[in-house]
């Protein structure tokens, strides 16, 4: 299992999130295994917290969600709304900008 | 669960959602997102009891993997008490909710009949109804009984 690291993590879930939900609906669950899929386990998130993160994206209108019953299961389907994607834009612009400034600094030089 | 022994069925049991759900309460979450959160958690946790089984995890172990799999519900509900978007208006504005709360009341209460009329119009209706017809027989008896003095 991949180890949690909640210090980098603040505002990472949403990223991926919002990235995952861009692609195609998907419930709690599967997002869950998805995440640990793309990231190659690099990042776990906690199996229940990612409900908060997802109802919090609902209610400012970066998601919408739909019940739907499969084999019997009712499940709450997750989609990105036009607000979700334009709030990924600038999540993913904001990323790269922080990788950038991170692996500059990661590839100065030591100096002394 | 009915060839699992006795002994470690408390094991398997789904995590304890009602105190969940006190926690999510006590946090002022909105009614909806806890009934939602608690079915979803409890879907997940059904959906990880599976998966684990298809993995070949005996029944023993199924319901403490997926336990900690699934994590601490008290966690869970202090992620959702720090999303101040999911929590019920009056928690959100209590200021404004003691002001509203009781003005609403001084507003209802006169209204609370027309409410109660509106609501249960077709039976108002049928005892209206009955009482014009009770009358009505009531005034036809006391005609006729004052007719038949006067004729007398």
């Amino acid at each position: 299992m991949a180890q949690s690291n909640p210090p980098f993590m603040s505002g990472v879930p949403e990223l991926l999130l919002l990235r995952l939900l861009a692609q195609r609906e998907m419930y709690g669950y599967e997002l869950v295994r998805s995440v640990r899929l793309v990231t190659g386990e690099a990042i776990s998130l906690g199996e229940g917290v990612i409900y908060p993160v997802l109802h919090g994206l609902e209610k400012g209108g970066a998601l919408k969600s739909r019940r739907k019953t499969v084999d019997g299961r009712t499940r709450v389907y997750y989609a990105v709304t036009r607000k979700g994607h334009t709030r990924l834009e600038k999540l993913q612009k904001e990323w790269e900008r922080i990788r950038g400034g991170v692996s500059a600094a990661l590839d100065t030089p030591h100096h002394g | 669960m009915a060839s699992v022994p006795p002994s470690i069925r408390h094991i398997m049991a789904e995590p304890d959602f009602a105190r969940f759900e006190e926690l999510l309460m006590r946090a002022g979450i909105s009614p909806r997102h806890i009934r939602r959160s608690v079915a979803e958690l409890r879907e997940h946790f059904a959906d990880i009891q599976e998966a684990m089984r298809r993995q070949g995890v005996s029944d023993a172990d199924v319901g403490r993997m997926a336990h900690a799999e699934l994590g601490d519900l008290a966690v869970i509900a202090s992620g959702m008490a720090s999303h101040p978007e999911l929590k019920c208006w009056s928690r959100r504005w209590p200021r404004t909710a003691r002001v509203f709360y009781p003005l609403a009341w001084v507003c209802l209460v006169p209204a609370m009949p027309v409410i109660t009329g509106v609501r249960h119009a077709s039976l108002i209706a049928r005892w209206g109804t009955c009482l014009l017809l009770s009358a009505g027989f009531t005034a036809a008896l006391m005609l006729a009984m004052q007719l038949a003095i006067q004729a007398g």
